[in-house]
């Protein structure tokens, strides 16, 4: 059984809650709520084989984005996806429903404020008839390329050479793992925006009819 | 200064010594026997006697700062007494074809079959990534220094010994061979795998083929609105890779030279094949070009040709090398490959790596079979060519001998007037024969059908072809394919799969197609 999960979640009017978790298939979940009360939840998972999800995972107090340029996708257009720009497992289905092809969102339990493991997933919702595509997905070193001048994370500072871990799972149930590391920079050195998402820091998906 | 920032304990004094950096910078060269240490992050030169090196630290004696230890992997070495690099470093420099998806992919999938953990390391250049492989027991097995600059960059990388593998989406010059040569390093040269450069524009476009002509006219900046070419109205857009770029040199060398024609100036120029693709997507009015891997969200435009021939962007008519713009992927390697670039080479160029490959969006080298009705819109052009080239009762020949048969993709080229394969050819027979062999029993004959260009007469031409057939006949015998199984036919001029007005369709039309009954 997992360890209990806390977090903050604002109700709607309506008193209704959405949330996204990532507890595997058929899980039951019971949600206890500060002032006393369990109810148990009736979770409605997506199936497995519909998803790919990609996760990053670090340590310590600095934050990385996981950017996900779905379809060609610029900074500013709506395929761009991200924790910056909040979304949801709804909102990509919506999206899918909009323009026939599969879309994806961000999830993520940090933002570098504290320590301990840090995760950004993105899930991505297969369409499976969709023509043919590509997702670029860039991992920004949000610390640094923010604040160049952050003496932790730039020239030998603690966090100059990040390590960060990526976890991959495929449609088929195949989970694939990798490891890297951000080469130490300068510091002050402004990152361009070529540099600054890199698309060679994580695997890339590819769709073909 | 002072401890007030968590700095890890080996570099304290390092950072300490920043200050001495502003002194150290611009004074008296390292003299003979001293390195220099240059901090990678930049921001510290020390210059002095190296005391000791191991793959931790480097403890170095300097007139400024007295004997310091620092941390080997923070600083680049320079000078006589440097340590060299671990014997199982492997650089692979040039194509950013090959390597912004295909050779990553081949790493990891090498590390993963050797048992290697990998670390990927990024840096601030996009197309600089280094791996770190570790056995599993954590000791460091190797280091890989892939750098995916463009070809035009892999000849000197190994000139300079910086790389001992050069990826190259374009053959390597004479002269460049021989510069590298005259540089003491010998030179291995390997088809990795096959590509076709495709056309592409954003799938707003409602164009669907344009002809080669068209292709170099736009590409020249001659032909300049959509309208010209049957689509809606607007301004071309051009996107093309960079001068460093053996896609470029295809490109060139295949569409813009034949006609005399240069690329436009105001073309946006890219080092990075996806995001060439990604950028022509986006733009409703854009033309673009890159690999086969790299169409991703765009839209890729069949070719037609003069002579009636449509050639849409297909696997089957990439591994034939039919499709106009089709190329080879090559990686040179150096004789100074260390043992971990061998055991890399050797896997990626393996039948196990083929999967690898075509998973990578590229043509694996893999033999595919379509059947005569799959072919069949070859047909028709083959029926307009000019009397010279054609004869009825070799047509019908041809149609009784093959249309109860599969062909396989392999094809086997030959240079003009010869019955000599080229070095594709000859790497590829050993791969067909192992096919047969390991499908026998299972196709009563084996046709080779030898085929050529329109130059000569007919039956001069059925002549040569008949030659050509029989000679790779020999070769086929010779790797074990029994000699009863194979049935030699030759059909000259007929059937062309390029147009005879240029010279790269004839160097297409002079074969061997290799076709199998059950």
């Amino acid at each position: 059984m997992l360890s209990p999960q806390r977090f903050a979640e604002a109700y709607a009017q309506a008193g209704q809650s959405h949330f996204d978790c990532f507890l595997g298939d058929k899980v039951p979940l019971t949600v206890t709520f500060q002032d006393g009360p369990s109810v148990p939840v009736q979770l409605r998972t997506l199936d497995l084989d519909r998803i790919t999800m990609v996760a990053v995972v670090w340590k310590g107090t600095v934050n990385l984005d996981l950017h996900a340029f779905e379809y060609a996708a610029k900074l500013s257009d709506e395929n761009h996806v991200w924790a910056g720009a909040p979304s949801s497992r709804w909102q990509a289905e919506e999206r899918k429903r909009h323009d026939g092809r599969g879309h994806g969102f961000v999830s993520y339990a940090s933002d570098g404020s504290s320590e301990g493991d840090q995760i950004e997933v993105y899930t991505f919702v297969h369409e499976p008839n969709q023509n043919s595509g590509a997702v670029t997905l860039a991992l920004d070193y949000e610390s640094r390329s923010s604040h160049p001048g952050d003496q932790d994370t730039c020239g030998t500072g603690l966090y100059a050479d990040l390590e960060y871990k990526a976890f991959v799972w495929h449609q088929d149930g195949k989970v694939s793992r990798s490891r890297g590391a951000f080469a130490p920079s300068e510091c002050n050195r402004p990152v361009g925006e070529i540099a600054r998402y890199n698309s060679k820091a994580l695997p890339q998906l590819f769709f073909t009819r | 200064m002072g401890d007030t920032m968590p700095l890890r304990p080996v570099l304290k004094f390092a950072a300490c010594l920043a200050l001495g950096a502003a002194f150290a910078a611009g004074t008296k060269p390292a003299g003979a026997g001293e390195v220099t240490l240059v901090l990678r992050a930049g921001g510290l030169t020390m210059m002095g006697e190296l005391l000791q090196s191991n793959q931790g630290s480097y403890v170095i004696k300097s007139d400024k700062f007295g004997v310091v230890s620092v941390e080997a992997a923070k600083f680049e070495c320079s000078g006589p007494t440097c340590p060299k690099p671990p014997a199982s470093t492997v650089g692979i420099h040039g194509s950013n074809t090959i390597g912004a998806q295909l050779m990553p992919n081949m790493i990891e999938r090498f590390a993963d079959r050797e048992g290697y953990s990998v670390e990927k390391i990024v840096d601030t250049d996009p197309e600089a990534v280094q791996y770190k492989l570790y056995t599993n027991g954590g000791k460091a097995a190797g280091l890989i220094d892939l750098q995916s600059h463009g070809s035009n960059t892999a000849p000197a990388g190994l000139q300079k010994g910086k790389a001992q593998v050069g990826m190259m989406s374009r053959p390597i010059k004479p002269e460049e061979v021989k510069a590298i040569a005259d540089s003491g390093t010998k030179l291995a040269t390997h088809v990795f795998a096959l590509d076709g450069v495709a056309v592409f524009v954003s799938p707003q476009n409602p164009v669907k083929a344009l002809s080669l002509d068209e292709i170099a006219k736009m590409f020249a900046g001659a032909i300049k609105d959509w309208s010209e070419v049957g689509g809606t109205p607007g301004k071309i857009k051009l996107y093309a890779r960079d001068a460093k770029s053996g896609t470029f040199d295809t490109f060139d060398h295949l569409v813009l030279k034949p006609k005399n024609l240069k690329i436009s100036a105001e073309a946006q120029r890219f080092e990075s094949s996806p995001d060439l693709s990604d950028e022509t997507a986006r733009d409703p009015n854009g033309i673009g070009f890159a690999g086969f891997a790299y169409i991703r969200n765009a839209k890729a435009l069949a070719i037609s040709s003069e002579c009636g021939i449509v050639s849409p962007p297909q696997v089957f008519s990439v591994k034939t090398e039919e499709y106009p713009l089709s190329r080879r992927l090559y990686l040179q390697t150096s004789a100074a490959l260390p043992e971990l670039g061998t055991k890399l080479i050797s896997f990626a160029l393996s039948d196990s790596a083929q999967e690898t490959v075509s998973g990578s969006g590229f043509v694996n080298q893999r033999i595919e079979m379509q059947s005569f009705d799959q072919q069949s819109n070859r047909l028709a052009p083959a029926l307009t060519v000019p009397d010279k080239e054609f004869n009825f009762a070799a047509m019908r020949e041809l149609v009784n001998g093959l249309k109860n048969a599969q062909r396989l993709s392999v094809t086997f080229r030959f240079a003009k007037n010869s019955s000599t394969l080229d070095e594709k050819a000859r790497a590829d027979i050993p791969r067909l024969a192992n096919f047969l062999k390991s499908n026998a029993g299972k196709y009563t004959e084996v046709l080779l059908a030898g085929f050529t260009d329109s130059t000569g007469t007919f039956e001069a031409n059925r002549t040569t072809a008949l030659a050509r057939a029989t000679a790779f006949k020999g070769a086929l015998v010779a790797e074990g394919v029994p000699e009863a199984q194979i049935v030699v036919k030759s059909y000259g001029s007929l059937l062309p799969a390029g147009c005879n007005a240029t010279e790269a369709g004839k160097d297409k039309n002079r074969r061997v197609e290799v076709w199998v009954k059950e």
